[in-house]
């Protein structure tokens, strides 16, 4: 195996169940994110000597994933958003991704869902998911903060029930 | 998080986290599948690249670190206009390299060609298109693209940027270029865009995907999109 080769199999072997769980959980389907982050580590893998230097290689795989989805989506000719609950089918509940926090999730509009999974659910910093985006960082604070607020919102009568006046 | 979000959101993306990592997700698929699904990416890149197959689009695998190639040219005319998304580099034969990356904002790249006397609309999330299409910029020699890995643009390395312009380009129409991953630098010949046209350049989140064409300044239309059309 070459060293390419090896770097990639040890990425592909650390990264694919995160990067497979943050696409589940912003699509709302395993069986559907599966097929998208396999086909993001492919491309990963045709484009190796790019990707291995990109600043954040986790990264670019959920949104290569998610674009790859939104993609065929539109091969459907059905010119709906990444947004769209839509993405949300029948195999959620089977798979545990029904949960109250998951369900809110899914709830928040594209962008702000973008934000979670890049800035809470791969840890990237400020700075970097702006990158990724390509918004401003100011922006990835905004949408943050009113993902974080609608998130609150949403999950409050579940997290504080029981605590008292 | 940081220590300055709201009080309650480290708890909340704690949260969050907590719930991701008790997904069951199913076995990965195999390294050789994986390996083998990319092949087919490489091979369809690589066709496309060579112009087989007579499909119209032009896809690159980009970012081979081509600045370098036009950063030696004794023939340069001006220093380089640099910005953290790109640089423009004009020549004293009436070309101009661009070298772009994958986030630009595209109102200072429209001014930046503009100061360098290039017509151009720079738009992202948006499709221009003319009706009736205007020329082949690439036939016309308005726009070409050093093939990246290709023994040509390899001796173009080799001569340090000598001859860049006559042995290293790739025409291309209409010139979508995928996955942008890296910066890509091309060239532009401001002097054989016909009259009355301007340069339409695209950049797509999806895909990351940047497009170019020729366009008729008066007679075009713009519609929002996240991914340009396959074929014009």
């Amino acid at each position: 195996m070459s060293q390419g080769n090896a770097e990639f199999a040890e990425f592909f072997a650390a990264s694919w169940d995160p990067c497979l769980r943050a696409v589940a959980a912003s699509t709302g389907s395993l069986t559907l994110a599966e097929d998208q982050v396999a086909e993001a580590f492919a491309r990963a893998w045709a484009s190796w000597p790019k990707v291995s230097r990109h600043p954040a290689p986790r990264a670019w795989i959920v949104r290569t994933a998610l674009n790859a989805g939104a993609s065929a989506w539109y091969r459907r000719n059905k010119e709906t958003a990444l947004a769209s609950d839509d993405f949300a089918v029948a195999d959620s509940q089977a798979a545990g991704l029904d949960t109250a926090v998951l369900t809110a999730l899914r709830r928040l509009p594209a962008r702000q869902r973008e934000v979670i999974v890049l800035r809470v659910f791969l840890d990237l910093g400020i700075d970097a998911t702006a990158r990724q985006l390509g918004i401003a960082p100011g922006t990835v604070r905004a949408h943050l903060s009113r993902a974080m607020t609608a998130l609150r919102g949403e999950l409050a009568p579940v997290t504080t029930a029981g605590a008292g006046r | 998080m940081n220590h300055d979000d709201h009080p309650d959101d480290t708890a909340l993306a704690q949260e969050l986290r907590d719930c991701l990592s008790e997904l069951g997700v199913p076995e990965r698929p195999s390294l050789a599948a994986i390996i083998s699904r990319g092949r087919v990416h490489r091979r369809r890149w690589l066709a496309r690249f060579a112009g087989l197959g007579g499909a119209a689009v032009a896809g690159l695998a980009l970012g081979l670190g081509l600045a370098g190639v036009f950063g030696a040219d004794p023939a340069r005319r001006t220093g380089p206009a640099q910005t953290a998304a790109f640089t423009l580099t004009s020549y004293s034969n009436g070309t101009t390299a661009l070298n772009v990356g994958q986030l630009f904002d595209p109102a200072a790249l429209q001014r930046a060609l503009a100061q360098h006397g290039i017509r151009a609309l720079v738009k992202t999330g948006s499709y221009c298109s003319s009706h009736p299409a205007a020329p082949d910029p690439g036939r016309l020699g308005v726009l070409s693209v050093p093939a990246p890995g290709s023994p040509r643009h390899r001796a173009t390395r080799a001569r340090s940027g000598r001859g860049v312009m006559e042995s290293g380009t790739f025409p291309v129409r209409p010139s979508q270029l995928a996955p942008f991953v890296d910066p890509v630098t091309m060239v532009i010949n401001p002097a054989a865009m016909p009259s009355g046209t301007e340069l339409f350049i695209g950049n797509f989140n999806l895909g990351h995907t940047l497009f170019l064409d020729l366009i008729y300044t008066s007679a075009h239309t713009c519609r929002n999109s996240r991914q340009p059309p396959v074929t014009r």
